[in-house]
């Protein structure tokens, strides 16, 4: 696959400085027991802390980190489901935040989403024909007389048989399901999809299925992808370039191969050292030693500094900047500045 | 995999359909039916609630007597141990007897009586005729049969008001009163020696008590203090009952259901409002706050319904607000967002039907609730007027003659009651497994 970002085309979604920061406020009860004399806090957690960064048109950037690591908000900030508390998002150049209603709700529209887990994401008291059609009716995409043909055809752009179009979720098959998912994103003509571990709840056999839709839907509909994974395995064969995030922050972007080829931040080598191999012989697993930190209350300095084998007393008192150390490479790591 | 045949002709890469689990299409509703079938007792439950509601609805029709209807009942009838047979309408009549001109005989009936207030038994004539005899002047009262066995319901006969100091060929004085009591022999040839010397209009009046019943008429459960056939009370209880807690469930669950959700989705400020509000009216004891609800209200139907209402919403609110707030964080929702449908469309079609489930079961529960409620409040005497008897009111009514023996007044309201209350919670119960969510396959 050759990378899109080699070209000249111009970022479709860009995030400058995104943050996003979950506050659970203090209720009256806990006021008062402050004026008592008691020393309680607001909790914040600040799930995604200063992203930048830019995905170009037809490209398919992968997203990976642990669980908790704030890459679904992330996901969810670019699908415009969470609203960033800091920074901007700009679409094709637009920040969407000073967009009117209607050109917000396009960008909203152009901009879809596929979900970790295809029952609970789709409504249950739907029939699929509901739920591939709704929002295609309700914005107007289609006249009330192609309606039909049209969830039809999404259906079969998904790999669907359209008779199946009176049915109700739970009468699929997870994999059905995560197509059905997949149709209704579709049908609103979307140009961006954020795929959230779209493809974790599924087994592998049907992975593979969804997987080669996905790609198959991106040569057809010209899609860019924003693919969110835990799973190294499936971003190394889907994606052009790969971000790997720790802690709310980006810690390492690479083109996929030189990323797999040479890890540079020490949370990547240790990620990558761990992925099971069929050709591996008998290895001992050496897992990345210790709990991700809780995002409650994150290490200073270097996020991964308390787990990171190289760790030195600045990456305890600085955070290290993602700085580009190759052409097309970047990395958070106060390491690349001793060679 | 037939289906798969089909051409994909605007996707001509599709990779293959995955089969379908069945090739049925059921409905969410079809497989709740299925679910619900599962538990014969609550089939059983739900049959016998389908029963009692039909009873309470179609009472009007199908009840023997309308409770409320005051010329239907009487007084006699009053207390009457189930499987007693109806008295008969006629059973006392008065009349006030005419003119009597000396030797002419005066037939006494519903036509020709002065004053009738019920009309005579058919087939008894009773006449009146004032004679001269050597012992002074006297009334002979003669009573014809036809047919000869009707004579055979008269039981008593009383005469008031008879001119002063009469001699009675037979029968009792009353201790004080101008009032004569006469078993059915001795009145059935009666005269009446008028004193010397009484020369005015002679004017009396006669009751006569007969004992025929109305052999298609049975109080199968009895008659209450007011002579009333308890079955039909009971009837029309159960319709009050059910009308009131159907009516303040139904309310409640429309206001409890729309504050809960606008906290769920809201959440914040008005969530904390909202929740508090109901804390607090959760912290009260319902029955508590139903009394004085009542006791500044007073009595009626829609003040009941009020109040029940106004002690029940607060649960719908919690339940509508835990079931939301689980339903707004799931996947669907977000998508919901996502597609940039409006909030109003989110929350009345997205969220609102799948939080239903819950409420639906805590609806039921409440219904029941809310019917022994309002028999408390009626039991107390602060719920319904007399004129609508509810099934708390005529367990209340009864309450008082229980340890004279005559349980069936009480007894059989409350056990209606509780088979009501029984078979709602068993519905409910049942509603409960098949829409939790924990248990769904």
């Amino acid at each position: 696959m050759t990378s899109a970002a080699e070209t000249e085309a111009p970022p479709i979604v860009a995030l400058e400085g995104v943050g996003k920061r979950f506050v659970k406020r203090l209720d009256v009860a806990m006021k008062l027991a402050n004026m008592l004399g008691s020393d309680l806090r607001e909790e914040v957690v600040q799930a995604v802390d200063d992203v930048h960064m830019a995905v170009r048109e037809g490209e398919v950037v992968g997203l990976v980190g642990e669980s908790g690591c704030g890459k679904s908000t992330l996901g969810r900030v670019v699908a415009g489901v969470h609203r960033a508390t800091s920074g901007r998002m700009l679409y094709r150049g637009d920040d969407v935040s000073h967009l009117g209603d209607r050109a917000a709700r396009d960008v909203r529209l152009k901009i879809q989403m596929i979900f970790q887990d295809p029952m609970s994401s789709l409504n249950p008291r739907f029939r699929v024909a509901d739920i591939i059609g709704e929002a295609p009716k309700v914005h107007g995409i289609v006249g009330r007389g192609e309606l039909d043909g049209y969830v039809d055809e999404m259906m079969r752009h998904v790999g669907l048989d359209a008779s199946y179009k009176r049915r109700y979720p739970h009468q699929f098959s997870g994999g059905q399901r995560q197509r059905i998912g997949i149709a209704r994103a579709l049908a609103v003509k979307p140009e961006f999809l954020v795929c959230d571990e779209a493809v974790a709840a599924l087994d592998v056999s049907i992975q593979a299925q969804v997987l080669n839709l996905f790609m198959r839907l991106r040569e057809d509909f010209g899609l860019t992808y924003l693919f969110i994974s835990h799973d190294l395995g499936v971003v190394e064969h889907l994606s052009d370039r790969v971000m790997i995030m720790y802690l709310g922050r980006i810690v390492e972007e690479a083109p996929t191969e030189a990323l797999f080829a040479t890890p540079n931040h020490p949370y990547t080598q240790a990620l990558l050292a761990e992925v099971p191999r069929l050709e591996a012989k008998r290895r001992a697993y050496t897992p990345v030693k210790g709990e991700i930190p809780s995002p409650l209350n994150p290490p200073s300095g270097c996020h991964f500094h308390p787990r990171c084998p190289h760790a030195l007393q600045r990456c305890r008192d600085e955070a290290p900047v993602l700085r580009e150390i190759a052409p097309g490479r970047r990395s958070a790591c106060h390491l690349n500045d001793r060679a | 995999m037939t289906t798969a045949a089909e051409p994909h002709s605007a996707a001509p890469a599709a990779s293959p359909v995955e089969a379908a689990p069945e090739p049925r299409t059921v409905s969410p509703f079809r497989r709740f039916v299925d679910d619900f079938a599962e538990s014969k007792v609550a089939v059983f439950g739900l049959v016998v609630l389908v029963g009692i509601i039909v009873l309470a609805v179609f009472a009007p029709w199908i009840a023997p007597q309308d409770p409320y209807d005051l010329t239907d009942f009487h007084e006699r009838d009053a207390r009457l141990p189930p499987g007693s047979e109806r008295l008969f309408d006629a059973q006392t009549f008065t009349v006030t007897v005419p003119d009597l001109v000396p030797g002419q005989a005066v037939a006494i009936d519903a036509e020709e009586g002065v004053s009738v207030s019920n009309p005579f038994v058919d087939g008894l004539t009773v006449s009146a005729v004032l004679e001269e005899t050597s012992d002074g002047r006297q009334i002979r009262l003669e009573v014809a049969a036809d047919p000869a066995e009707a004579l055979g319901l008269l039981e008593a006969a009383q005469l008031e008001d008879l001119p002063r100091g009469p001699t009675l060929t037979s029968g009792e004085k009353h201790a004080f009163r101008n009032l004569w009591t006469l078993t059915a022999e001795d009145f059935q040839d009666l005269a009446i020696v008028l004193p010397e010397g009484f020369d005015d209009e002679i004017d009396f009046r006669l009751r006569l008590t007969t004992s025929e019943t109305d052999p298609g008429f049975t109080y199968w459960l009895g008659t209450d203090a007011q002579g009333r056939d308890m079955l039909s009370a009971m009837m029309y209880g159960l319709r009050t009952s059910l009308s009131v807690g159907v009516m303040s469930g139904f309310f409640a669950l429309l206001i409890g259901m729309s504050l809960g959700l606008t906290a769920a989705y809201f959440g914040g400020r008005v969530d904390s409002l909202i929740m508090r509000i109901v804390d607090l009216q959760l912290g009260f004891p319902t029955i508590l706050v139903a009394l004085m609800l009542l006791a500044i209200l007073g009595r009626g139907v829609d003040k009941v319904i009020f109040a029940l209402i106004i002690v029940q919403w607060a649960y719908y609110a919690r339940t509508a607000r835990s079931a939301a707030l689980v339903e707004r964080r799931k996947e669907y929702i977000e998508a919901a967002a996502c597609l940039a449908l409006s909030t109003r469309r989110i929350i009345f079609r997205h969220l609102l039907p799948n939080c239903l489930p819950p409420v639906i079961v805590v609806g039921t529960v409440q219904v029941a609730n809310a019917i022994a409620l309002e028999a408390t409040l009626s039991f107390l005497g602060i719920g319904l007027p007399l004129t609508k008897p509810s099934l708390g009111l005529l367990i209340s009514n009864g309450f008082d003659y229980l340890l004279a023996g005559k349980y069936w007044i009480s007894v059989y309201p409350g056990v209606a009651l509780l088979i009501t209350i029984v078979s709602i919670n068993l519905v409910g119960d049942q509603l409960r497994d098949v829409l939790n969510p924990r248990l769904q396959r």
